[in-house]
């Protein structure tokens, strides 16, 4: 399962992070810097996979990924299939293309809770709940809908009570 | 809303991109300005600071202590605010979060939304803050939404339970055969979303999950959806070690899939499994193995082109299976040296520590030298080019990583040392390999140096002069004893070095040199274990050295141990002595003494030569003090102890290790109190044998002295002898403690009777000893190692090795040689076992066993209401004790104690309810109770109702502008339809109170519909063809009103049970459509706990209304809801409208709040002196509060005016409650629901502050402050939230 989410540019300044296990702030704190530092030290050419500091089965491994200025990178155990891993990232990423539409930092920086609810909608406690593109951007496009819909209503709630 | 404050988010975040140099001033000023937001009350302010809030968490602040808020985000009725407040919480709570015990029924009712997305962002949510008790309180709602109607929760509802059972692990068997039907779902994501759980939960304990099987096999031959077969057969990989039959079945399928798939990560994932699930290592025979055979030959195939690919991630995973595969396929592996070794030198951290993993295993005797050589080529210095394989910036920066160059080294002696250095064939080269890494570490390894080097020393004895030599030359680096850098420097092989020249001091060529070196002045620098053993060295070289003096005595031997003495005690004193180690100092002394006596009987006069009778002058007897320190080290030689020795040691005859040595203590009573408990967890934490021990003290302790002295008397017989029996059980597995029985027996062959040859293994060569050993010459220390030593020099440099004897205990039984053979299997690399951050502790599911049906005793636990208020204080105050309690407590096992003393908290929280329960038990005991209290009294005393017709008056001879509320009809109301109202308080002593007072306290009730001020309609969902309003009807009074039959039930006798209210409510359906009509109109009520259909339509699911709506047209349709949750802030009724139109069918959901004042019931008017009274003295009853400010518009108009209105406004139109007293500025009022809340408050006007007026032109900016005690805290709260969302202007 994926143990944590981060997702950072290449000065390593981090634009969302998530976390599917219990840690102390401090904990992840460290864990990501640990994270950044090393994933930001890794050549192009190099693979997409990190043993976490240790190296050892209990830290697990970081599989990470490169769109333009930022770094998407998912924790995950050390028995998960990495490919997998990496194929579920890029889905993430293109859900988040097709959500903003031709996503940039920018895009996630102002808009970080829709980032998270198309994160949300694709993932559930650290497992893939659902793969269909279409079906995430559908649901997180309703999502919009809906709190719009809500302000609507709130409004004419109040003006009619006034 | 103010403008000061509403900064957005948008606006935070430009903000900080724009304050970049001085963003945490930035920062600090926003979250300053957070606070001030939060403090308000309102609700969009609130979402927007938490929003705000949770940005900053990201980047590193705190929000830890506006977790309430989030909270109170997170209730908000507001689809947006509430996906606000999930993030919040997500994002900032754990496990530890006061506030999460708050969120229990603000969660069940999101569950309960009928808007999926809602469920969702509920479910996602719950998944992060997930603690036992949430889990165990909705662990019985999620199970029942695993039958939603709508896939998408469904998906959800699978993948938090998993969370679900991590928290809280009996849900786990509980529910598991519901889980299961999701792997037959007929939507596919769901059906993935299963096998995700069940593959993690298999992960844990595989055993449970078997029965699976025949599912899971059916979807892997039928799914295409590559993820979820991947998850299968990952699931597949963890069952086959359980059932080995599963492998003949799954071999089919995955070969094809392996030849077939154009998905690497499946292909991968399949031959993963083909390798973790042992389905190469059959070790049948015939046809089966063969396939084995051929499918490993075609995985490593495959793999090779993974390590050929250009894609990086495919050589790592490539390398990954191949180390899974070498141990039951090393010939097929070692087939692709070539590649491997390559990967070894890839610039690539990732790749070079697969591809180190997997050298290590393939290491063996013919290519050790090559691996090793490889791998110490990756710790030499970058700058040597022609030996460091890579030149590449970052490379070199992770060669230089210190974790890196340990775990080389660790390695490197790995494969040599491993199965007792079977791979190593030259031990001289070994030798070489361990002083070469001393040197060019770089990293702390000294310690498996030192034991690498002491190893081969004791145990390779035909290497030992070699390794003499070579230890001699270690001591007198100046690398290791005056290092530059002392942490690297690897000092400690000096202890293998010192240790060895000492022990092995036969060897020397020059024990003088040794003595130098070994008291050289940087000595005193060392770590003091190291000096230790350089002291006790000395000694022993000293010893050799001076007996070797007396085959060559003269004149010159005795000058140089004249010298040699004087040397080392002034070396010793001056290096050792004032050692500030304990250890060093006294061996220093010891040393220093016994130098002392040598120096003094030394003979200090020259020898002289006596001339004999015969030609050739003797030598003078050499004193028998060069002889006297021998003994002390030379009697017997060191030799290692085999590995299986300390199995091998016979059992005495008699000796049952299983039987009880004294029958176990029984546990402590239970009734022990709570300081026991404490005593007892600490001293347990000590071991086993303990707790008796413990109790036992505590209990003594509880006692008075007459106590005390019965337990000594017990102890003194009992107890001693108990005692002793624990202490010999303790002692018995202590492998360090000498038993009593055995040592004298031990001591007494070792002295009385040393028979050499009763001890079978050690040989005494005491030949090398016996001649007379001429100082200096190496030839003279054993013709054995003479000819080694020759034949080594001639010319083949390996030596052939021997291996020193192993040492086996007395008696051992020497049958099980067949037995050391099996243990010499390949031990794989010790992998350190530490728990990492990223582990989860799942042990609690192991224990879950899936095999036993269900019973039907076990069910899951009912979800507990609120907690009350002063449920909540209790709890407060148990946390504040607790963390008292941790901070005294010194415990040992922190997991223990927390389990305990949850325990003692719970036990706790039971008395002082228990205690309490005379004033308040739980929520609807209460209410029961009240009701009772009253029924018995309209029983007992009818009369006093009859006389007790309260008149109305107005107290207060001030003008007033609120006209009284027409209540005439109550005070005409029949009697048994009034009320006596009486508080419990008073119904605990009414006994003692006088018939008097109690009679003007009481009022009556009225079933009475109070005419309310009519109401527009008000919407409740809008679409292209639909309006729903809840209308305000013909006639009708109000647009959410109780019903009839509810304002009579709480007064009619006898009709007990019915204690929940009915609500009416209309509904109008109006077709906004010009050409279509809508038909089958049919309304569905969402689940909830709180609210259900009754009255006619009691019972059903949907509404359905009957005639077909014209175009314009319009339906109206009368619900009556029965309302048994409690009475809060935004109490919703959802539902979805559905209807035809045009052939086919919509929806619509709407969803409206049911305030809280329509509980509110009209009753007679208090007078002032009542209402005072009351308020004295039932004061503790009023306990809960609430509040709600509003701003005067600072207007024209008169502000009296304003305030006059706004208190006609709220009391009558928002509160439905009565005005009691007016004063200059100030109104008080009173009202009660149907449940019998009281609510009492004043109304207020408030001269704005200083701030405040300054910032509004007019300087006369007032608020109106509304304060309320009210006997329901959540009532209160409600009817607070509804009076901040009116517009009173």
């Amino acid at each position: 399962m994926i143990n944590f989410i981060l997702i950072f540019n290449r000065q390593g300044k981090i634009r969302l992070t998530r976390w599917y296990q219990y840690m102390t702030d401090k904990q992840k704190a460290s864990l990501s810097q640990d994270v950044v530092t090393q994933i930001l030290a890794r050549k192009r050419g190099m693979c997409n996979i990190l043993e976490l500091e240790g190296r050892r089965e209990a830290r697990g491994k970081a599989i990470y990924k490169r769109y333009a200025s930022l770094f998407f990178c998912f924790g995950i155990d050390w028995n998960d299939n990495e490919l997998s891993g990496l194929e579920v990232l890029h889905k993430y990423v293109e859900c988040l293309d097709q959500y903003f539409g031709n996503v940039c930092e920018l895009d996630i920086i102002y808009n970080y809770s829709a980032a998270y609810q198309v994160m949300d909608e694709m993932l559930l406690g650290g497992h893939a709940q659902e793969t269909n593109k279409k079906i995430v951007v559908k649901h997180c496009k309703g999502f919009d809908k809906l709190e719009e819909s809500d302000s609507i209503v709130h409004n004419l709630k109040a003006s009619n009570i006034a | 809303m103010n403008g000061l404050f509403s900064h957005t988010l948008t606006d935070l975040i430009r903000g900080i991109r724009q304050n970049k140099k001085n963003e945490q001033a930035y920062i600090a000023k926003e979250v300053a300005d957070i606070r001030l937001e939060l403090r308000r009350n309102d609700p969009d302010l609130k979402a927007q600071a938490i929003a705000k809030l949770t940005y900053l968490q990201m980047l590193g602040y705190d929000m830890s202590w506006a977790s309430f808020h989030v909270v109170e985000v997170m209730s908000s009725p507001k689809f947006l605010y509430k996906g606000i407040g999930y993030l919040g919480a997500i994002q900032s709570f754990n496990q530890d979060t006061d506030v999460l015990m708050l969120t229990t029924n603000l969660i069940k009712k999101d569950l309960a939304s009928s808007n999926a997305s809602e469920i969702g962002i509920a479910i996602n949510g719950l998944s992060h803050i997930l603690t036992p008790d949430l889990a165990r309180d909705l662990c019985a709602d999620l199970v029942s939404m695993l039958n939603h109607s709508r896939p998408i929760v469904r998906k959800k509802v699978v993948l938090v339970l998993y969370k679900v059972f991590l928290k809280y692990p009996e849900g786990l068997r509980l529910s598991f055969s519901r889980l299961k039907d999701r792997l037959e779902d007929p939507d596919p994501s769901v059906v993935s979303a299963a096998v995700n759980v069940v593959c993690e939960l298999a992960r844990r304990n595989p055993k449970n999950y078997l029965s699976l099987a025949p599912q899971l096999f059916k979807l892997l031959t039928t799914s295409s959806n590559n993820w979820m077969l991947i998850k299968i057969i990952k699931l597949f990989a963890a069952l086959t070690p359980y059932e080995p039959r599963l492998t003949k079945k799954l071999l089919p399928p995955i070969t094809n899939l392996i030849q077939t798939t154009p998905a690497l990560s499946l292909l991968y994932e399949c031959i993963h499994t083909v390798i973790a699930g042992g389905m190469l290592a059959t070790t049948g025979s015939g046809s089966n193995a063969e396939h084995a055979n051929m499918l490993a030959a075609t995985c490593v195939t495959k793999l090779r082109t993974f390590l050929e690919d250009q894609d990086q991630n495919l050589k790592y995973i490539g390398l990954l299976a191949l180390t899974k595969i070498l141990p039951t396929h090393p010939h097929l592996v070692g087939e692709h040296k070539d590649i491997i070794l390559r990967c070894i030198d890839d610039p690539d951290i990732s790749i070079r520590m697969r591809a180190l993993d997997l050298i290590v295993g393939m290491a063996n005797k013919k290519n050790l030298t090559e691996i090793v050589k490889r791998l110490i080529t990756h710790l030499l210095p970058a700058n040597d080019s022609e030996h460091s394989p890579i030149n590449n910036g970052s490379a070199t920066a992770a060669l230089m990583d210190p974790a890196y160059r340990a775990d080389i080294i660790r390695k490197i002696v790995f494969i040599c040392s491993q199965n007792s250095y079977a791979n190593v064939t030259n031990f001289e080269w070994y030798l070489a390999v361990l002083s070469d890494l001393t040197n060019v570490a770089g990293v702390d390894v000294g310690n498996s140096l030192m034991q690498q080097f002491m190893d081969v020393g004791v145990r390779v004895k035909s290497v030992r002069s070699y390794t003499i030599q070579l230890m001699m030359r270690l001591l007198g680096d100046t690398r290791l004893t005056e290092p530059d850098n002392p942490e690297n420097a690897n000092s400690m092989v000096l202890l293998a070095a010192a240790w060895l020249t000492g022990e092995y001091c036969t060897l020397l060529e020059s024990p003088e040199n040794a003595l130098e070196l070994l008291s050289q002045k940087s000595t005193a620098k060392l770590d003091p274990v190291i000096q230790a053993t350089y002291l006790q060295s000395i000694l022993k070289i000293f010893a050799f050295w001076m007996n070797s003096l007396q085959y060559s005595w003269d004149e010159e031997a005795r000058q140089s141990l004249v010298e040699t003495v004087d040397t080392l005690r002034e070396g010793v004193k001056d290096l050792f002595s004032r050692s500030p180690d304990l250890e060093v100092q006294e061996r220093a002394s010891n040393v220093t003494v016994i130098l002392d006596l040598i120096a003094e009987h030394v003979p200090r006069t020259p020898l002289k030569i006596e001339n004999s009778m015969s030609f050739a002058p003797t030598m003078p007897k050499p004193p028998s003090l060069l002889g006297s320190l021998y003994p002390l080290f030379f009697n017997l030689e060191l030799n290692p102890v085999a590995p299986k020795a300390q199995k091998k040691v016979p059992v005495p005859e008699g000796l049952d290790l299983d039987a009880w040595i004294h029958e176990p203590i029984p546990d402590p009573e239970p009734e022990s109190s709570d300081d026991d408990d404490f005593l007892n967890e600490r001293d347990s934490s000590y071991g086993y044998g303990w707790s008796g021990e413990g109790s036992a003290a505590g209990k003594s302790k509880k006692k008075g002295k007459k106590g005390r002295d019965q337990d000594d008397s017990k102890e003194g017989t009992e107890g001693k002898a108990k005692r002793k029996a624990e202490r010999k059980e303790r002692q018995k597995h202590d492998p360090y403690y000498i038993g009593g029985s055995s040592s004298p027996k031990s001591h007494k062959k070792g002295q009385d009777d040393l028979d050499v040859d009763s001890i079978p293994i050690v040989q005494l060569s005491m030949d090398g000893f016996q001649k007379p050993i001429v100082f200096g010459k190496k030839s003279k220390s054993g013709s054995k190692k003479k000819g080694k030593k020759s034949e080594k020099s001639r010319s083949p440099p390996v030596v052939p090795v021997v291996f020193a004897t192993e040492e086996m205990p007395e008696d051992a039984t020497l049958s099980a040689s067949d037995e050391e053979i099996k243990d010499t299997k390949k031990k794989p690399f010790p992998t350190a076992t530490i728990r990492g951050i990223l582990d989860q502790d799942t042990s609690a599911l192991h224990s879950v066993d899936l095999s036993i049906p269900v019973g039907e005793d076990e069910q899951l636990p009912r979800a507990r209401p609120y907690m009350k208020p002063e449920e909540v204080r209790q709890y407060e105050d148990d946390l504040d004790q607790r963390r008292r309690l941790e901070a005294l407590q010194v415990t040992k096992d922190k997991n223990e104690k927390k389990e305990k003393k949850d325990k003692k908290d719970k036990k706790e929280k039971k008395e002082t309810s228990k205690s309490k329960s005379t004033k308040k038990e739980s929520a609807e005991g209460e209410d029961k109770k009240k009701k009772k209290s009253k029924k018995s009294e309209v029983k007992e005393d009818p009369l006093i109702v009859m006389e007790a017709p309260v008149t109305v008056k107005s107290p207060s001879p001030a003008p007033s502008p609120v006209r009284p509320r027409s209540v005439e009809p109550a005070v005409e109301a029949p009697p048994v339809k009034s009320k006596s109202k009486k508080d419990k308080s008073e119904s605990d002593k009414s006994g003692s109170k006088s018939k008097k007072s109690s009679t003007t306290k009481k009022t009556a009730k009225t079933p009475v519909i109070v005419q309310f001020p009519e109401r527009s309609d008000i919407e409740l969902g809008l679409n292209d063809n639909v309006a729903l309003t809840n209308h305000v009807g013909d006639g009708q009074t109000y647009d959410i009103a109780l019903a009839p039959t509810s304002l009579e039930s709480p007064t009619t006798p006898g009709n007990e049970p019915t204690s929940d209210p009915v609500v009416l409510i209309h509904f109008r359906i109006h077709n906004r459509n010009l050409t279509q009509t809508l038909s089958s109109a049919r309304v569905a009520l969402a689940d909830s706990f709180d609210i259900r259909l009754t009255g006619s339509h009691a019972g059903q699911d949907v509404v359905s209304i009957s005639s077909s709506i014209e175009p314009q047209g319009k339906a109206d349709l009368d619900l009556e809801l029965l309302i048994s949750g409690r009475i809060r802030y935004e109490l919703r009724v959802m539902g979805t409208l559905f209807y035809m139109v045009d052939g086919h069918e919509e929806s619509m959901e709407f969803s409206f709040a049911v305030p809280p004042s329509t509980f509110m019931l009209a009753i007679p008017r208090l007078t002032g002196a009542d209402f005072s009274q009351m308020l004295t003295e039932q004061l503790e009853s009023f306990s809960a509060t609430g509040s709600a400010t509003m701003q005067l518009s600072s207007g024209t108009t008169g502000q009296d005016e304003q305030f006059w209105g706004a208190v006609e406004k709220l009391t009558k139109e928002v509160t439905h409650t009565h005005v009691v007293e007016v004063v200059d500025g100030a109104a008080s009022f009173f009202g009660q629901s149907w449940q019998g809340y009281r609510i009492a408050g004043l109304i207020k006007v408030r001269k704005g502050s200083a701030e405040e007026s300054e910032s509004s032109a007019a300087g006369g900016s007032k608020t109106i402050e509304v304060e309320m005690k009210c006997t329901d805290q959540s009532f209160v709260d409600g009817l607070a939230q509804e009076i901040l969302d009116v517009e009173v202007f």
